[in-house]
């Protein structure tokens, strides 16, 4: 008896030394403390890429270093600026050597909370997101081996990495991780519809009957009148779903000779033509032009088109199609809002903004005050 | 690799924990007779099998239908026993989402005990309808929110129908929520197992106690009395246990 019960105990002494040899010959990242609102709900980190101190500052200098593009002209940064919300202001990207890319820049707030990236949703992490702009020869055009020889040049990055990851070799995967881990400490969560959201306090009444626009499917046999908004940007976070592929919808934009194949492209269905991701509304006032090829530049052309411009098609989003505010119509799709609630949506739109967030430093530009 | 006596006695006292630890949690399971316990359903639009993006045959009347979303909240899970006490699994939210057709529902840790009867609700009880605690499945942000500040829709079902005799295409939205609109559905065990299978025939939303047609009614959100008569489909052969 105490022959057998003193062996499994030794077993498990080794096993614990072992452990313990393990760990003191390995770099131990400082874990980050993400803050993230209550009322945001749940997120998934992947489990072998927890966020840490070292790993969010890599990030957040690679995010901002021209290293990563071919002609050493661009960074991630250039599409993302901070001030607008890390949009760029242009209706369309533009890549190395001017060159243009057929999609809008999106905003990258509270990514934390979302599920596929790309207007198309090719990604299925942010991991997987992070390199493909480096490599994209219209975009950053760096072959993602000479990204990693251009790091590994550096004895700067060499220890970054080595600080982080506890590797001398670091690699291509290291450089997504990184990235993914400052993108998802972007979190805007300082508008005045968060304090709308926790205190019921601070809207004038033009918002908050925007607010309940936004928040409502019209019934006209209810006598309930909406935006519908919400049927595709989501309580509290305004961005998509997270679940599936419910984060993207074909929002009538085309008719069907026109339709982008979007998600289509992804799953391969024809049941899916024409969906794209519907990105966050948060700071959306900084955010124009709008749409998947920026083709709306203001908040008024993007509420006319939702109003009284979606474009037939069979894989129109049936929310938008059923939605209408007048009574009696059925073969048209028009949703039928008046001036007045126009602009109360929009008024709404404008509590989106975060000031707090556009200005906070630890996303800002680490080379700038260099020196 | 040199350890430290003062290495040593941490890992000691950690291993006397651990002990200890699973020592304690063997015993609390064997003295209440627990068990986990699946429920699977899978979804069906007559005899075939669903699937978001197919289309199919209009439940009532002519055309075709294809669904992009279809989902519903059952809650409140009972086990019932020989002698009608009946447990309450705790905090049982769930969010049935078909985009995919099978679904497993998995419960830990139910009373084994001489149940011959389980239930459950399609909905939310009044109570959790109205907060935005994280309970099981319930998530303020999600797609089953009704409004910034107003409850859970119980089923939403969206899609696309296309009448036979026109070429327009009508939108199908299917929000049924409020409180009165919650429906408990019973079930007799005459074989106990740690698994249960049930299939969903999305048509009995439409023909069942009441039919409603595609062409009449496309769109259910706030009427309450449309509402109702979804609710009495969802409440008569619309899950069965297989």
């Amino acid at each position: 008896m105490p022959k057998a019960f003193r062996h499994p105990y030794i077993l498990l002494i080794g096993v614990l030394l072992l452990t313990f040899c393990k760990e003191e010959d390995t770099i131990v990242a400082t874990p980050y403390e993400l803050n993230t609102p209550f009322n945001f709900g749940f997120y998934d980190i992947p489990e072998d890429n927890p966020l840490t101190e070292e790993g969010v500052q890599l990030g957040r200098r690679l995010f901002y270093d021209k290293l990563l593009s071919k002609d050493q002209s661009i960074s991630c940064a250039s599409c993302h600026q901070q001030n607008l919300a890390f949009t760029d202001g242009k209706k369309l990207a533009l890549g190395i050597n001017g060159s243009q890319i057929p999609r809008n820049s999106m905003s990258i707030a509270n990514l934390l909370w979302s599920n596929r990236f790309f207007w198309d949703g090719r990604a299925i992490s942010l991991e997987d997101q992070a390199l493909q702009p480096i490599e994209n020869p219209a975009e950053m055009g760096l072959p993602i081996e000479e990204a990693v020889q251009r790091l590994r040049a550096s004895s700067e990055y060499r220890a970054l990495f080595f600080n982080t990851f506890g590797t001398h070799n670091l690699d291509k995967e290291h450089i997504a991780k990184a990235l993914a881990q400052f993108q998802r400490t972007l979190i805007s969560q300082d508008s005045r519809y968060d304090v709308f959201l926790t205190s019921g306090k601070g809207f004038t009444e033009q918002e908050l009957h925007g607010l309940n626009l936004f928040f409502t499917h019209p019934d006209t046999k209810s006598g309930v009148r909406g935006a519908n908004c919400f049927d595709c940007h989501r309580n509290i976070l305004t961005d998509g779903f997270p679940s599936g592929f419910d984060g993207f919808r074909n929002n009538g934009l085309d008719n069907p000779n026109n339709l982008k194949d979007g998600l289509m492209k992804v799953t391969k269905s024809e049941s899916d033509k024409g969906k794209m991701k519907v990105p966050t509304l948060r700071n959306i006032a900084l955010t124009s032009p709008y749409m998947h090829d920026g083709r709306f530049e203001t908040l008024e052309e993007v509420l006319s088109h939702y109003n009284e411009g979606v474009k037939e098609s069979k894989t129109l989003d049936p929310l938008i199609r059923n939605a209408t505010n007048i009574e009696g119509i059925h073969d048209e799709v028009k949703l039928g809002l008046t001036d007045q609630e126009i602009a109360a949506v929009i008024a709404f739109l404008k509590t989106l903004t975060d000031q707090k967030f556009i200005q906070n430093e630890d996303f800002s530009d680490p080379f700038e005050n260099q020196d | 690799m040199r350890i430290s006596p003062i290495h040593l006695k941490i890992k000691i006292d950690a291993i006397v924990l651990i002990l200890f630890a699973s020592l304690c949690s063997c015993d609390s399971s064997e003295n209440n007779h627990q068990q986990a316990l699946t429920l699977n359903f899978d979804a069906a639009i007559g005899n075939q099998r669903f699937h978001t993006g197919e289309i199919f045959e209009a439940p009532v009347g002519s055309g075709t239908f294809r669904i992009e979303r279809f989902k519903l909240y059952i809650s409140n899970l009972i086990l019932t026993n020989v002698d009608g006490e009946d447990y309450l699994v705790p905090n049982s939210y769930h969010l049935l989402d078909f985009s995919e057709p099978s679904l497993q529902v998995d419960i830990p840790n139910v009373p084994v005990d001489n149940y011959n009867r389980l239930s459950f609700m399609i909905g939310v009880d009044e109570v959790s309808n109205k907060s935005i605690d994280h309970v099981g499945d319930l998530d303020p942000t999600n797609d089953m929110v009704w409004n910034w500040n107003v409850g859970y829709k119980f089923l939403l079902l969206e899609g696309n129908y296309f009448p036979s005799e026109s070429n327009e295409t009508i939108g199908l939205v299917y929000h049924i929520g409020f409180d009165e609109n919650t429906r408990r559905l019973e079930y007799e065990i005459k074989e106990k197992s740690p698994s249960y299978s049930f299939r969903l025939n999305v048509n009995s939303l439409f023909d069942s106690q009441h039919q409603i047609d595609f062409n009449e009614l496309s769109n259910i959100t706030f009427s309450k009395a449309d509402a109702r008569k979804v609710a009495d489909n969802y409440s008569d052969g619309f899950i069965q246990m297989e």
